[in-house]
């Protein structure tokens, strides 16, 4: 048995049984990085010195009876725009390339009191900004699954870590889609959880009203076990909803128990979410997959959702309008990078100067995107627009799920691209948010889970959006198909 | 996309693609704090013009009377109680600044 292809919840549960200690599991996901990690290039930074430490310190703690969480002493990666306290958090970014946190993001604080061992930082797009991770400061990551493809983005690096091997688990962060998109793409599970149930704090803000952590794992049941010990309010952070208008923590632990079933649940299939564009094997894999949850129990009818294509232009206005007032800050002088050795007319000059060298294309793009969408005589027509158009997008998705416990679909239209064939035409790739771009306009959860593989095998993804704060009946879902099905099992030769 | 919905924008292309106006453009970076070569310039007036024009699709949905929606959640109000909290020191983050001395930021010198 390689320890790289156990579940976060399998290794947890060896490593409280002694069976496997702590040091063991990280060192044989060091040798993994070793073997693997020149090909994938999933991480940012590795440190296996404190990762060992850490893990002999976990171990210590076990064998002193400490009651830890059920993950305790399981390595794992954190998207290098998650802050970790005295390690290098860079976005992706030369503009943070040298920047170290003093402090850990809340999230990270809660795995690592909880026993989390951390390996290192994974690669992302810069900023968060992307949905290839080609357009990180560090260099590409490719998919595990064929080296010439991307691994999804902007969360790429955590999920092509897990898909390799090369992480138990990971964290990543969701603007658009960028957890269950590259969970797709690499055939690992991923959750973006309702926006306000796990603190955004030591998350580097992209878009401030959209932005979410959440888990990156192989199984549904580790997902909603890395939930639950990170999500829950937070003193640092007044959008983490308070207890009781939080997810049920209770409800999310026993829905990782086996023996789930998803009788009686109602799924609603969207039509919109069929349309025109979506790569043949992807639409009869999902709607295998709804068939087999139909066949485990479920009712599955059609239904419609309003303003699905609407939806790129409504988060893409608001996402970057949001990017272009959070990353004001920098500037060239208060933390990141400052060119030297120029002459500059005047203050304003040097900051143009730092952000336009600081900055990659995509992420000065959407600067001025956002920046234009704020300006005055446009907010009204696009801004102001896009923000009347959520709210009729969140009405329309309210009533869907008035009916419906569920709603499922499709990850992204097609399976993962070949590197370098996207970057060209920005609008192409924006267009491929299709489907994920609701969840966080509306803040409702979604998951993705591995369903099939296209003719070349490459991972195809299925998607399930369900009600705020129900992250409990979606992981149940997840739970239950996969008890059913193999595809998650599925790993890449490497 | 015709011209005549936003004639303020730029101009259509050969393809019949919106190309924003480069004063726009540049007055845009300037507001961004970007400062874009020739070359980006015109990037950007077809790629931002391009992506333009397909938002617009949202442009003739009725949306009169509908409130704007700044936040996913219905939040309340979310306080903490004002108790004084132990913070980090100054120096902590001073010392992630890319030039400092005696506890103040250096910018570089613009007047001679």
């Amino acid at each position: 048995m390689d320890i790289y292809t156990l579940s976060a919840l399998e290794l947890g549960h060896k490593i409280a049984g002694r069976e496997i200690s702590a040091p063991e599991a990280t060192q044989a996901m060091l040798d993994r990085i070793t073997a693997t990690d020149q090909t994938v290039k999933a991480y940012l930074t590795v440190v296996p010195e404190q990762a060992l430490a850490q893990a002999a310190l976990i171990q210590q703690r076990l064998d002193n009876g400490e009651q830890l969480m059920p993950l305790a002493g399981v390595p794992m990666a954190i998207k290098d725009n998650i802050s970790t306290k005295g390690l290098r958090t860079t976005c992706g970014s030369k503009m943070l390339w040298d920047y170290v946190p003093p402090y850990n993001a809340t999230a990270a604080d809660r795995l690592l009191a909880g026993g989390a061992v951390l390996l290192g930082k994974t690669n992302l797009d810069e900023f968060a900004m992307g949905n290839t991770t080609e357009t990180s400061y560090g260099g590409i990551t490719t998919n595990p699954w064929a080296s010439d493809r991307v691994p999804g983005g902007s969360s790429g690096g955590s999920a092509a870590a897990v898909a390799a091997g090369e992480a138990v688990y990971a964290l990543g962060s969701d603007t658009g889609g960028s957890i269950r998109q590259p969970a797709s793409y690499c055939g690992v599970t991923g959750l973006k959880p309702t926006y306000g149930a796990v603190s955004r704090f030591g998350l580097v803000a992209y878009g401030s009203s959209l932005d979410q952590i959440g888990p990156l794992a192989k199984t549904a049941a580790d997902c909603g076990a890395i939930l639950a010990q990170i999500a829950g309010p937070d003193s640092k952070d007044s959008t983490a909803m308070p207890a009781g208008r939080n997810l049920d923590t209770t409800a999310l632990l026993k829905s990782i128990e086996p023996g789930q079933s998803v009788k009686g649940l109602k799924i609603g299939i969207p039509a919109e979410y069929f349309g025109e564009g979506l790569q043949p094997e992807v639409r009869t894999a999902v709607e295998a997959a709804a068939a087999q949850l139909a066949e485990l129990g479920a009712t599955v009818e059609p239904c419609h959702l309003p303003l699905v294509e609407e939806g790129i232009a409504t988060y893409y206005l608001i996402a970057t309008a949001e990017a272009s007032a959070n990353l004001a800050r920098y500037d060239g002088i208060q933390y990141g990078f400052r060119p030297t050795g120029q002459a500059y007319e005047d203050l304003a000059d040097f900051y143009a100067q730092a952000r336009t060298e600081g900055f990659g294309p995509e992420v000065r793009r959407r600067i001025m995107l956002g920046t234009f969408a704020l300006s005055s005589g446009y907010y009204d027509a696009y801004y102001l627009k896009a923000l009347k158009v959520r709210k009729l997008l969140q009405q329309g998705y309210r009533e869907a799920l008035s009916r419906f416990d569920l709603l499922i679909g499709p990850v992204a239209p097609t399976t993962a691209p070949k590197i370098g064939t996207t970057l060209s035409d920005p609008l192409q790739g924006y267009l491929a948010d299709i489907y994920t771009v609701a969840a966080n306009l509306t803040g409702l959860p979604g998951l993705s889970l591995p369903c099939g593989f296209d003719q070349i095998g490459l991972p195809i993804g299925v998607q399930l959006i369900g009600r705020a704060f129900d992250e409990a009946t979606l992981v149940r879902t997840g739970v239950t198909y996969q008890e059913a099905t193999g595809y998650h099992r599925q790993s890449p030769a490497l | 996309m015709s011209q005549t919905q936003h004639p303020d924008l730029g101009n259509l292309d050969q393809q019949g693609h919106l190309t924003l106006d480069p004063i726009l453009v540049k007055k845009v970076a300037r507001l961004a704090r970007l400062s874009p070569n020739e070359q980006e310039l015109d990037s950007l007036s077809h790629e931002l013009g391009k992506i333009l024009e397909h938002f617009q699709n949202i442009e003739a949905l009725e949306t009169d009377n509908v409130e704007p929606t700044y936040h996913p959640q219905d939040l309340l109000d979310s306080v903490r109680p004002d108790q004084v909290q132990p913070s980090y020191d100054q120096s902590v983050f001073m010392e992630l600044t890319p030039k400092h001395k005696d506890g103040c930021l250096m910018v570089p010198r613009t007047f001679e």
